[in-house]
């Protein structure tokens, strides 16, 4: 591969905790990630609520300190930019929420949501603006003359597609989309992930979508990054992941997968208990109080397992290479 | 088969400006004890509204307009006033929603919250509530459940909460279990638990559940029976596994396109164009007309639903012996 556009190395984001001025155990939202993404590539991290995969998309894109770690855009630290360089690297790297209602200002058009970033980031003169806006919002599949309109008249896709336009606004090569269509309804899902695909063929965008559907996933990564308790667990091509998933942690969450075909499952692997909290993350393996693995042991509580080659991908587990058979 | 709940012609209507509208719009279906019956529909659809009707919550000025039946092994509800409607809520009909955060009284234990549900159904004393509260909390899988008891909603997880918004649920051993979206704000491996759960409890009181979801993916492998819902009405009614493998209405069959699959060749999704239209601006005859890739003379003509094979109706023109020069 040549050089990858985003290179996230052991990187650490840890909160603060409890009462000041004593204050608790640490908030360990993450915990040493790394993984790469080239241009034209998605990768799709994958987790539950409080495994530190929003954490980990707002630090990637410093809106938020790391307390370890780089993350390298284009070959370039982004934590050790000035304010003014990193403005300009800003435009190249967008994100998309999952609630597309909260993203967009009530009392601002469409249209001037959209050039907005133009006027930022002083792309065109104001004069090229609306044309610029127009082609856009054709570009997402909207009706330009929707420019004049306010987000309150549009449905919920209407209005993830002008949020999608906006970030395209300033011609970004990366986009970090967050759970992007989770909120929409099944019917209009679908949309958005053929207009995504289609962006990035056209553009040669990288992405890292962030999401919980596994199915999801599957159209849209190339290659998935399963995140627990602030670590990855497992990382390798989409295929190969959902076919033969070999950390346990990823067994349960593609067992656990609703689909839509009734008995096509296999015997369901249904986890106890509830993800633990990154306040109190366990010894060893962080999935031992849940794990399941046959061979699970004693070194499972104190030994830490850490990213191995294994197949096509990389596993997290002392006993990868004799994965259960569900 | 003997129906638990028969529902026939139920319409609820809104004001809209000078007019009403009826975001539930003639639905109609039945549900036998120890069924899963799904109803299917994305936002707007109408299936809460239903839920809310058969527990007769609609909000005023809304109201379920006359006409309507809805029977609970016999008993009218439509005609039930105070007291009686009291013992049919929560007592006959348990209700789980989606979020068990905002059920929940965050000021009292959860013991106390299942102990007073048994008790405003059940005359016993204070002591033997809260030791029928532990078991049930031991029913729906909360591990230690005397401690549990003593533990307030903040101090237990999502999945937790929503055990506890069951045991409340069950805590009167109603008839009827309405779970409205019991899983939509759980992680999936949560998601998997708790619907594992209600399937072990339908079994174990020989329950009705009607589930409700915008999910085909949690309806396969849980639902006997699933209703589709699109703009108020009930589209297409199949046996689960007769609706996945052959989808007859035309939206279903949409739905199911614009799903990704864990599974089976990766394909371009086909999505249904448009959105689904607000109850003010339905479109005259068929509703989904607009957005459908069939649609031919007929449609602009109101469908009925018809009988297409066992225990299998679709409201669609192509189903219709009545509607001729269409296509097959």
């Amino acid at each position: 591969m040549s050089q990858p556009l985003v290179a996230v190395d052991n990187l650490v984001r840890h909160y603060p905790s409890g009462r000041w001025p004593r204050g608790g155990p640490a908030v360990r939202a993450v915990n040493g990630v790394s993984f790469e993404i080239a241009l034209g590539e998605t990768l799709a991290l994958v987790g539950e609520s409080g495994s530190g995969k929003s954490t980990l998309a707002r630090v990637l894109l410093r809106l938020e300190p790391r307390d370890g770690g780089t993350v390298r855009f284009d070959g370039t630290d982004i934590f050790g930019l000035d304010r003014r360089a990193l403005a300009a690297f800003r435009r190249r790297m967008q994100i998309v929420f999952q609630d597309p209602s909260g993203a967009l200002n009530p009392r601002m058009t469409v249209g001037a949501a959209v050039a907005e970033g133009m006027a930022i980031h002083r792309l065109g003169t104001p004069r090229e603006h609306p044309a610029r806006v127009a082609a856009l919002l054709e570009e997402v599949g909207l009706d330009p003359a929707l420019a004049a309109r306010y987000p309150r008249a549009l449905s919920g896709g209407q209005r993830q597609r002008v949020v999608i336009a906006r970030a395209l606004a300033v011609e970004p090569q990366f986009l970090v989309l967050d759970e992007p269509v989770s909120a929409l309804d099944v019917s209009v899902q679908a949309q958005v992930l053929n207009l995504l695909l289609d962006l990035q063929r056209r553009r040669g965008l990288a992405y890292l979508y962030i999401a919980h559907d596994l199915a999801v996933v599957r159209q849209i990564a190339h290659r998935v990054a399963v995140m627990y308790l602030g670590r990855l667990v497992e990382t390798g091509p989409t295929e190969a992941i959902l076919a033969a998933p070999l950390h346990p942690y990823t067994q349960a969450l593609v067992s656990a997968a609703p689909d839509p075909e009734p008995g096509a499952r296999a015997a369901r692997i249904v986890l106890s208990g509830d993800p633990p909290s990154p306040l109190a993350i366990p010894a060893g393996c962080a999935f031992h109080p849940r794990c399941f693995h046959p061979l699970r042991d004693g070194r499972c509580h104190t030994e830490l397992p850490l990213l191995r080659s294994l197949g096509s991908g990389f596993v997290a587990c002392h006993h990868a290479d004799r994965p259960p058979q569900p | 088969m003997s129906a638990l709940l028969e529902v026939h012609d139920l319409r609820v209507s809104f004001p809209a400006g000078s007019r009403r509208v009826q975001p539930v719009d003639g639905v109609g279906f039945s549900i036998a004890r120890g069924e899963t019956v799904a109803l299917v529909g994305e936002s707007g659809s109408g299936k809460s509204l239903t839920s809310l009707a058969l527990l007769r919550l609609i909000p005023a000025p809304g109201r379920i307009e006359p006409g309507a039946r809805l029977h609970l092994d016999g008993t009218d509800l439509l005609a039930l006033e105070g007291e009686g409607l009291r013992r049919v809520r929560g007592r006959r009909i348990g209700m789980v929603f989606q979020d068990p955060m905002t059920s929940l009284n965050p000021v009292l234990s959860i013991g106390d919250q299942v102990a007073e549900t048994i008790q405003a159904h059940v005359p016993i004393n204070r002591a033997e509530a809260w030791r029928r509260a532990e078991a049930l909390l031991g029913e729906v899988g909360l591990g230690d459940p005397a401690a549990r008891a003593r533990q307030y909603p903040h101090q237990l997880s999502g999945g937790m909460r929503q055990r506890v918004m069951i045991a409340i649920a069950l805590a009167a051993e109603p008839e009827l279990l309405i779970a409205d979206e019991p899983t939509s704000a759980l992680d999936v491996t949560v998601q998997a638990q708790i619907l594992e759960l209600l399937d072990r409890l339908r079994r174990a009181r020989h329950l009705a559940v009607l589930l409700i979801t915008h999910d085909l993916g949690v309806v396969a492998d849980r639902a006997d029976r699933v209703l589709v819902m699109y703009a108020g009405k009930i589209v297409e009614e199949a046996p689960t596994a007769a609706l996945f493998a052959t989808p007859a209405h035309p939206y279903t069959r949409g739905l199911l396109a614009s799903l990704p699959r864990l599974r089976g060749p990766r394909q371009p999704l086909l999505a249904i164009p448009g959105n689904v239209p607000e109850a003010a601006q339905w479109p005259e005859g068929c509703r989904f007309r607009p957005r459908c890739p069939d649609a031919f003379g007929p449609c602009t003509g109101e469908p009925l639903l018809s009988t297409i094979g066992p225990a299998r109706a679709a409201r669609c023109w192509l189903h219709d012996p009545a509607a001729t020069g269409g296509p097959r």
